[in-house]
């Protein structure tokens, strides 16, 4: 049967095959590895590209990587062992320190790395990505033991982010 | 004469927000394998409640098959 460790594996072979630079899981499942669990549909990977020689960044090889593998892709998902993935390009500084400052954990064995909680939190308040959800998500991270308060405070600051 | 309605005391509030901290607590160091097991379960129950509200979802919203 289909597994979540198989499609975290499966993630994982991106960046072995230099296909992407590194990734972090991002969105509502990176939340699972912080608080409490939350209902969410699809699997968030923020990724960093390789340098492409134009302005223009493609995920035209992460799709003929999936291709290769018969993972069926369908509109913005890859439909990985099961899991809806979702492949997100870094798009701003912020997403790019989110992925650099990322954490390592394991999922039965598996290596990954998550966005750290006060990353979420900066991303969950993004303008372009600001919804009651989000914000929601934001305020219960916010609430959260693990949180850095000194660290969200200066994320928020240079990234001029509110809740 | 207008009746008070009973009211919890302020003892009574404390001690239910205490409770509900601890809940949120265990329930945040529970095993990662166990809380995927819990989001599993979380997408069947907001599946139904959502398609038994008519809400329009995408061909990705829906419980995955698949083992924690």
């Amino acid at each position: 049967m289909a597994s979540f460790e198989n499609a975290l594996r499966a993630v994982n072979e991106l960046k072995d095959a230099g296909i992407i630079e590194d990734c972090a899981v991002a969105g509502a499942m990176a939340l699972v590895f912080w608080i409490e669990p939350i209902p969410t549909f699809d699997l968030d990977v923020l990724v960093m590209l390789p340098q492409s020689a134009g302005p223009l960044i493609s995920l035209d090889p992460i799709y003929r990587w999936a291709a290769d593998r018969g993972y069926v892709a369908e509109h913005e998902h890859i439909y990985i062992d099961g899991v809806p993935v979702q492949f997100l390009p870094s798009f701003d500084a912020l997403a790019e320190e989110a992925i650099r400052t990322a954490v390592d954990r394991q999922y039965f064995g598996v290596d990954l790395r998550v966005v750290r909680p006060e990353y979420l939190i900066a991303l969950f308040l993004l303008p372009s990505a600001r919804t009651v959800k989000r914000r929601e998500r934001a305020a219960a991270l916010r609430d959260s033991p693990s949180i850095d308060l000194d660290l969200l405070d200066d994320v928020l600051t240079r990234f001029r982010l509110t809740f | 004469m207008t009746e008070t309605p009973a009211r919890s005391s302020n003892e009574l509030r404390a001690r239910l927000h205490e409770g509900k901290g601890k809940l949120h607590a265990a329930q945040r160091a529970l095993s990662l394998p166990e809380k995927v097991r819990q989001l599993l379960e979380l997408q069947k129950i907001t599946y139904e409640i959502l398609r038994s509200r008519g809400v329009e979802l995408r061909p990705w919203e829906k419980p995955w098959d698949v083992e924690p």
